[in-house]
């Protein structure tokens, strides 16, 4: 079977099976490691590829986001200068302005994930998305987006108090 | 009007009119003036002489009354009265009448002077109000004339009688004769008569003039004119001066800048309209560094046209010249961080500054950011983009910092650049995943704002102590030195609210345990000094000497199951006399600085000591008292520093019986030469076992035992005559004592009969290793 027709599951943490074709998991860096353990292994590669920081939701984008980009792969935006304003002059093809038409909570865990995973083309996709949130908002206002989506982004870099307890 | 046409009534009405001005001579001179054209021979000079003196003499019971309220010295301050009196009058005689004004100019000096040097100690002599405001109505001017001391008398003085504060602050700011300056504007300004101690006499003039509240903060603002007493100032010669009006106001600095231009365009130093010279120029900025190190001192303040003090400075004196006069100031000030400020405030001078002040470029700003967070919270996009390189060449470590005033991750902190922030973000997408490994602090931090009119107020006591838990350490130390500059006092209630923040545990241990001497401040800049390594303590004033430290020994009774245990003596010598092995006088009860070789005589302590063990009795053979009466009582022993009180304790209260070697035999309790403790070990060793016992054990104290060894202290009990008092030898020395103890192969049979109880300290084996030791203890 090629790897085109393989499928290989990738599980979350809470143990959702997220069923993903092998060539698209595969530009998942981490799935990759996984997998080509396994190949020198000779084990079953269906088996068992368990993604401990990755959410069964977020999985499902990610696997999403992966398969499509193997049929329509994304456009690279890491060298391109951004003078755009808006994502969909940023990114194309269009799927990938939808994709990333979510919701502020969904972005950061799915940075989190393109992170974990090694995703290269979605950490560009959501880091732009995220950006495009924040774009021309004042550090309070960013704060303010920040604390209602991952509190410990918005706070004091580190309590002092707690240093001295800490080292106590 | 011709001279020739004045008659003997108007000279006469003349000289009646002098009369009655008298007291006031600078009209005195005036009409003088007018009418010495009147006089046309010596003749109506000599028939009105009479009325002269006669003029002369009312002044001098003025005089008189005046020296009856506060002068002590009435009979030579009369004398020295009348005879100016009399010689400027047999000068009248001898002169012509166009001599007369100045004559009589010369004549009221000598009055004023006269006046002067009395009014000097005039506070001294708590004169009645009334006798103030006489003075101040009849010869105001003499008053606040600044002398040689530069003593505001007229404050003192008024201050003493209860004058209205009002009216003393107008007489300090008005001039009176139109012809001098106010008492103020002449004491902060100086010329090249001035003494070397000037600038000094004025500081403290100016601070005696401050605490009794006649001169306010405004004044400094502004005084006159539309200017401040500091703009009045001659900050050049008068330094100490200038800085105090300073650390009155600060703001004052900064208002000659919020006027129309910088202060450099503004003031013409010269008559020739030249600008200031740059010597003044340093010492005003040197005042902006202290001052106003938030906003970088002076140097980016800008005028209407947007014309910075730096552009204007570069412009008049050149580049060169301004940036040594920035290199010498900063020089003193190593810890400021200037490249932060010239990147953001004046980035097209960055490359100018970056040669000179390289190693600013790690430094932390008053908010704690370093140079690139300082960059990245400018705000502006042109910023941003001057330094996009310097932005995007930042290391990892970096990007994972946030800004500590707002909290933000370097890529959000650049929201308004996209290109900047979705760089920085893809760069490090980690900071996203921040799990809460940071425990978030509820509690807010708080800045402090700029000092406003009642800064001093504001900043005291409880609220003071409050801001203080709002604080990072290095937010405690800036607002510490901040305090100290503005004078503010930190009590010990606030130092022990820092000490407690930095470090809980330790002040929780130390308040445990009770000590009450315990200084809060010391705790505090230690706690900082720890945290903040850079930071330099100051140190002592003066290395200490054996001489200033005092070494103490208490004793008091052993425990009881009630009661208070009463302290039955303590003995003390400098420990410098430890050093040598005199023979001291006794000295009981008393804290004495003498006594190397402290002795309690029997009667002493049968008195003292033995009343307090007698159920103890003695041996009948003997009169011996038992040794382990002696065990009971306990001992205290510590160093005190005789300037200052601070004290190390050696050893607390504890049974004297530890010092004692016990060894029952039968009957038998040997007494000998005792290790104080196991912690401080001391005497001499007798056998070569022991010699080798206690080296072992300093060097298992890793040199604590070298200290210990020379400030060692020995207890013994020593045997004395029983003979009786009529017939008894005279008494042994400490020397011969010690002798015959070590003479004695034997143990004794008994502890201590009719005995002393000896103290023996031997010298220090290296004096250099004592003091160096002292120096370095903690004395609290």
């Amino acid at each position: 079977m090629s790897n085109e027709e393989q499928l290989v599951t990738i599980t979350s943490q809470d143990g959702v099976g997220v069923p993903c074709k092998k060539e698209a998991a595969l530009l998942a860096g981490v799935v990759k490691n996984m997998i080509e353990e396994e190949d020198e292994d000779e084990t079953n590669i269906t088996e068992d590829l368990k993604l401990l920081k990755v959410t069964g939701e977020t999985l499902k984008k990610v696997v999403e986001f992966l398969e499509h980009h193997v049929d329509e792969p994304m456009e690279t935006l890491s060298e391109t200068p951004l003078q755009m304003t808006k994502l969909g002059e940023c990114v194309g093809p269009e799927w990938y302005v939808k994709f990333a038409d979510i919701d502020r909570e969904e972005m950061f865990l799915l940075v989190k994930a393109a992170n974990y995973m090694d995703v290269p083309p979605l950490l560009d996709l959501m880091c732009l998305a995220i950006t495009m949130t924040i774009m021309d908002k004042s550090p309070e206002e960013v704060r303010g987006i920040f604390s209602k989506v991952n509190p410990s982004l918005a706070a004091p870099p580190q309590a002092a108090e707690a240093d001295v307890e800490a080292a106590a | 009007m011709n001279s020739n046409d004045a008659t003997d009534e108007d000279l006469q009405n003349s000289f009646e009119l002098v009369k009655k001005l008298l007291p006031h001579l600078d009209a005195c001179i005036s009409i003088l003036d007018e009418y010495k054209e009147k006089m046309t021979s010596i003749q109506y000079f000599q028939s009105s002489l009479k009325d002269i003196v006669s003029g002369f003499s009312e002044l001098k019971r003025f005089i008189d009354l005046v020296n009856k309220d506060f002068f002590s010295d009435q009979e030579g301050i009369n004398k020295e009265f009348t005879s100016t009196v009399l010689q400027d009058f047999h000068t009248f005689h001898d002169e012509f009448v166009g001599n007369l004004s100045s004559t009589l100019g010369e004549f009221k000096r000598n009055v004023e002077c006269g006046f002067f040097y009395s009014l000097q100690t005039l506070h001294l002599h708590k004169p009645s109000r009334k006798a103030i405001e006489k003075v101040l109505e009849i010869c105001p001017n003499v008053l606040y004339d600044p002398c040689d001391s530069e003593r505001p008398i007229i404050c003192f003085a008024a201050k003493h009688a209860g004058t209205d504060p009002s009216y003393v602050k107008m007489l300090l700011s008005i001039d009176p004769d139109q012809e001098s300056m106010p008492f103020l504007e002449d004491l902060v300004d100086s010329d090249e008569s001035d003494g070397a101690n000037a600038d000094v006499n004025r500081v403290r003039a100016l601070k005696d003039i401050t605490e009794m509240g006649f001169l306010e903060n405004r004044q400094i603002r502004k005084y006159c004119c539309g200017e401040g007493l500091l703009q009045f100032c001659d900050c050049v010669r008068l330094p100490k001066v200038f800085d105090f009006l300073c650390s009155c106001d600060p703001y004052a600095l900064l208002l000659d800048f919020w006027n129309d231009k910088p202060f450099i365009t503004r003031y013409p130093c010269s008559e020739e309209g030249s600008l200031w010279d740059i010597s003044k120029v340093a010492v005003y900025l040197e005042a902006g560094f202290k001052y106003w190190p938030e906003i970088g001192g002076l140097l980016f303040l800008k005028n209407a046209e947007g014309t910075s003090v730096l552009d204007d400075a570069f412009e008049i004196y050149g580049e060169e010249k301004v940036m040594e006069v920035l290199e010498n100031i900063l020089s003193k000030r190593s810890d400021f961080p200037i490249l932060h400020h010239v990147f953001i405030k004046s980035p097209k001078y960055k490359d100018l500054f970056h040669k000179r002040f390289r190693h600013t470029y790690s430094l932390l700003d008053h908010s704690g950011r370093t140079l690139y967070q300082s960059i990245l919270a400018s705000g502006t996009a042109e910023m941003k983009a001057t330094f996009s390189d310097m932005v995007l060449c930042v290391a990892d470590m970096q990007l994972q910092e946030k800004d500590p005033i707002t909290s933000l991750y370097p890529f959000a902190a650049v929201a308004e650049d996209m290109q900047l922030c979705f760089t920085l973000l893809r760069r490090n997408p980690s900071v996203l995943d921040e799990e809460s490994r940071y425990v978030v602090s509820q509690k807010k931090r708080k800045r402090l704002n700029f000092p406003d009119e009642d800064y001093k107020d504001s900043l005291s006591g409880m609220a003071l102590k409050l801001i203080m838990q709002y604080l990072r350490p290095i937010d405690v130390l800036s607002c510490a030195q901040t305090c100290k500059e503005w004078n503010v006092s930190i009590d010990d209630d606030v130092w022990a609210g820092i000490a407690r923040r930095i470090n809980r545990t330790s002040c929780q241990v130390i308040e445990h345990a009770g000590m009450g001497n315990i200084t809060y401040k010391d705790m505090a800049m230690a706690f900082l000094k720890k945290e903040l390594p850079l930071w330099k303590v100051p140190e002592m004033p003066q290395p200490l000497e054996a001489d200033d430290v005092i070494f103490v020994i208490e004793i008091r009774q052993g425990w009881k199951w009630y009661g208070k245990r009463k302290l039955l003596g303590s003995y003390s010598c400098l420990l410098s006399n430890l050093q040598g092995a005199k023979n001291m006088e006794v000295h009981f009860r008393n804290c004495s600085e003498t006594g190397a070789h402290i002795v309690i005589p029997a009667s002493e302590i049968e008195k003292e000591v033995l009343q307090e063990i007698n159920s103890f009795r003695k041996d009948p053979r003997s009169n011996f008292v038992p040794m382990h009466a002696f065990q009971r009582l306990e001992m205290k022993t510590f160093l005190m520093q005789k300037s200052t009180g601070r004290s190390i304790v050696l050893h607390d209260f504890t049974r004297i019986g530890k010092y004692f070697r016990e060894e029952k035999s039968g009957r038998t309790i040997e007494g000998r030469r005792f290790s104080q403790s196991v912690t401080y070990s001391s005497g001499i060793p007798r056998t070569h076992e022991e010699l080798v016992k206690r080296e072992n054990f300093r060097e298992m104290k890793n040199g604590k035992g070298r200290f210990l060894q020379s400030i060692g202290l020995t207890l013994a009990v020593v045997p004395q005559s029983t003979t009786k008092t009529e017939n008894r030898e005279p008494p042994k020395t400490a020397k011969q004592l010690r002798k015959e103890i070590r003479q004695l192969s034997q143990p004794l049979e008994y502890s201590v009969v009719n005995g002393s109880l000896e103290m023996e300290f031997y010298k220090f084996d290296n004096e250099e290793e004592l003091l160096s030791f002292l120096r370095r203890l903690p004395w609290q």
